[in-house]
């Protein structure tokens, strides 16, 4: 059965690009999507994602918040952050408060594939 | 309490204290002062770590003040003693690195349990006069295994109970990577979480500011420990590693501990800065002498090369930046002493104690920054009952402001004090017969304040009642000069001063603009500096009454006399900011602008104020570099307009 993931970023292209590259992969299934943090927290509830993509800079709750707040509700949560290049102090902020792993924006199909890959069999 | 603020000179001291407990431990023969030096240097660091919260740091310097307070007592120092304190500083640099790195001490695991107990035991085993300790199993090398036997090879001075070696695992990450430091942290994270406990060496900020791709981890070693290790191969972006076990018992190496701490003084690292950048000189002077052919034929290389040496120019300029922070803790404490000597209520205000600087700069401004909040202290605060009357608050405020303009470094230091009286200052000035009353008369506010850093007026100590300032403003002002820049001062009255020192460059790098006459050496200048480039075929020069100036449509900005060559329409002028506005340059040859790093002029040279140093070009040539800002005040000061200079050729 192919794992369940969660895509929060607020660009609707972004999400539809990670959505393609996870579908592609045969790997993978899209359980849902977010626009920002908010929304991942109350998705993650719902849903219990096997793994979450997370942006970074979102309105209203960042992905550092969501990501805090999901550890809080799921110390178990996989979340793998979405960054752009030149955010290295808030994706070390990220790891620090318990995300797995990130990727860097602009994605490759194949490094996305890696780190998910990777975080949904740690 | 914010404790935050205070790891970075924790750690200074700290490792400086464990630097120290090492040595100590390593002398041939433990004399009675050496045992003193130790007892000394693990109280410190018990009493840092515990105010910081560091517990199990605290807790192995405790145990160590234990063992030595026996020490002194006579007890014998035995070999396993030693070993046990070894790894105990070891597990020190530990917690160190991962206080670095993460805010936090490392976990407590296994290893830094049973290095407590040996230490506890050895205390024990000292107290009895026996250099216990030792498992019935381990041989028994000699009589007695007291520290003059010598010899601290692995096997013989086996600490016990046999203890989880440590294993030092080389992580390289594709170079290719985005945030490598936030790969080498989750390689981190991966290893604490198969092993325990890890610390990452460099520690992650350095990873971060440095831009690191590869990384040490120490983590304890156990079977089956292997596997852990293949699979952080599989980690995404991880492209090699390496492992090294140590025979179990020889965890702590001495060669260990030099690894992971090298002490270096500024002036070696001067010395490697230099020769890096003389190797990239010299690199362009073979460059030079090869063929075309030959140049093709080698390109990889030579690139190669250069990119190398350019990467370790880079290492060793970061090796040297340090946060201004370092300096402001020390002025914080001065603020507290100066607070309790004068009776006054001081608030001590730091703004930008993150930007970071060259060591050495750092070192140099130290005794200038404490003169300037000395004399604010002193003499620019009034007194509570002084400052109620005036309508402020009883708590007298003093600042330090650092921030950075361009490549130019401003340091302020302000006081909501009384203010400076120009009134008063001139009429000093003209008593001492330094100008005269009519000089005064013509001479412009923030002119007349420049008077108190002037020698022959500021060592008179009339003046702090004055004047609000006291002896010494010289030796400000020369220290700032002497690193290139100036010292600039706005006060008013009755609300305060503020002394700014303008370092032009902050760091040992700095860009300047080549220019200067035909057939004579090049000069520099700080391309912070410099405003504009006038081509003089495009812009003329002028007369305005006895002024040349060079015309920029409406606006007439004035030549400084300060010209060793003819200069003719080919020529450019150099718009340089000056105090009181901008100051042309005539130079008849204006090249590129290059990165050097300026060295300072000795003595005599040194006293001329607008010379800076002497910089190597990369096409080997030697350039003078002036400081611009300085030029203009000085033809200011003593107007001297054109005069001596070389006539315009045609």
């Amino acid at each position: 059965m192919p794992a369940k993931v969660l895509i929060v970023d607020d660009a609707m292209f972004m999400r539809a690009m990670i959505r393609d590259i996870l579908v592609n992969s045969g790997r993978y299934e899209v359980a849902g999507e977010a626009a920002n943090g908010e929304e991942a927290v109350a998705q993650y509830r719902a849903l219990k994602p096997d793994v979450v993509t997370m942006d970074i800079v979102m309105p209203q709750m960042d992905g550092i918040e969501a990501c805090k707040e999901i550890l809080k509700f799921d110390g178990k949560a996989k979340i793998v952050m979405c960054s752009a290049l030149g955010q290295e102090a808030l994706v070390i902020e990220s790891i620090a408060a318990g995300a797995r792993d990130f990727v860097v924006k602009p994605f490759s199909a194949e490094k996305v594939l890696k780190v998910i890959d990777t975080v949904a069999a740690g | 309490m914010d404790l935050a603020k205070y790891i970075d000179l924790y750690l200074n001291d700290g490792r400086e204290h464990v630097g120290a407990l090492r040595a100590g431990l390593s002398a041939k023969h433990l004399t009675e002062d050496t045992v003193n030096e130790l007892f000394r240097h693990a109280h410190s660091i018990k009493g840092m770590a515990a105010s910081m919260g560091f517990e199990r740091t605290a807790a192995l310097a405790h145990a160590m003040e234990d063992l030595f307070s026996l020490w002194r007592q006579g007890a014998k120092a035995a070999e396993p003693a030693i070993a046990a304190c070894s790894r105990a500083l070891d597990l020190m640099d530990a917690h160190m690195d991962a206080v670095a790195a993460t805010g936090s001490e490392a976990a407590e695991d296994q290893v830094a349990r049973d290095c407590a107990a040996a230490l506890k035991r050895e205390a024990g085993a000292s107290a009895q006069g026996q250099p216990g300790g030792r498992t019935a199993s381990a041989p028994s090398p000699a009589p007695s295994s007291g520290r003059e036997t010598g010899g601290r090879g692995a096997g013989e001075g086996a600490p016990s109970p046999p203890s989880t070696p440590l294993a030092t695992i080389y992580v390289s990450i594709d170079p290719t990577s985005a945030l490598p430091a936030a790969r080498l942290l989750i390689v981190s994270q991966f290893l604490e979480k198969a092993f325990g406990a890890c610390a990452m060496e460099p520690p992650l900020r350095d990873i971060q500011s440095r831009n690191l791709k590869r990384a040490k981890f120490l983590v304890p070693w156990r079977d089956g420990a292997k596997g852990k290790v293949r699979l952080l191969r599989d980690l995404p972006e991880v492209r090699e590693v390496v492992l090294e076990t140590k025979p179990a018992g020889a965890s702590a190496s001495a060669s260990d501990n030099l690894a992971a701490h090298v002490r270096i003084t500024a002036k070696e690292l001067d010395a490697f800065l230099s020769n890096a950048a003389g190797l990239l000189h010299h690199l362009n002077f073979l460059e030079a002498g090869l063929s075309r052919e030959e140049r093709r034929r080698h390109r990889f290389w030579l690139e190669r090369h250069r990119a190398m040496l350019g990467q370790l120019f880079g290492q060793v300029l970061t090796a040297r930046l340090v946060p201004f922070s370092l300096v402001t803790e020390r002025l914080a404490r001065l603020v507290r002493d100066l607070s309790e000597r004068t009776g006054k209520v001081l608030r001590f205000d730091v703004i930008g104690a993150d930007e970071e600087v060259d060591r050495a700069l750092l070192e140099r401004l130290a005794d200038p920054l404490s003169h300037l909040l000395r004399n604010a202290a002193d003499h620019g605060i009034e007194s509570a009952s002084e400052r109620v009357a005036a309508g402020k608050p009883e708590e007298g405020l003093l600042s330090l402001e650092i921030r950075r303009d361009g490549e130019a470094l401003l340091i302020s230091v302000s006081d909501d004090g009384r203010g400076l009286d120009a009134e008063a200052i001139g009429k000093a000035a003209v008593e001492r017969g330094l100008i005269s009353a009519a000089e005064a008369a013509r001479l412009p506010r923030e002119r007349m304040l420049e008077l108190i850093t002037l020698p022959a007026f500021s060592t008179r100590n009339s003046v702090s009642e004055i004047s609000g300032r006291g002896v010494g403003m010289d030796v400000v002002r020369s220290a700032a000069e002497a690193l290139g820049g100036g010292l600039e001062m706005d006060s008013s009255q009755g609300k305060g001063t503020r002394f700014t020192l303008v370092i032009p460059s902050a760091a040992t790098l700095t860009q300047v603009l080549v220019f200067g006459w035909e057939g004579l050496p090049r000069f520099g200048i700080p391309t912070s500096q410099v405003r504009h480039i006038y081509p003089l075929s495009a812009y003329p020069l002028v007369w305005a009454g006895a002024r040349r100036c060079l015309q920029d449509g409406e606006t007439l900005i004035p030549v400084l006399g300060w010209r060793l060559g003819p200069v003719g329409k080919e020529g450019c002028g150099l718009a340089v900011a000056g105090p009181s506005g901008e100051r042309v340059i005539l130079a008849s040859e204006v090249f590129e602008s290059e990165r050097v790093v300026i060295h300072p002029w000795g003595s005599p040279l040194g006293q001329i104020r607008h010379w800076v140093g002497g910089a190597l070009l990369s096409n080997g040539e030697i350039a003078y570099v002036v400081d611009g800002r300085a030029l203009c005040r000085d033809e200011e000061q003593h107007g001297g307009q054109e005069a001596g200079n070389v006539p315009d050729a045609g």
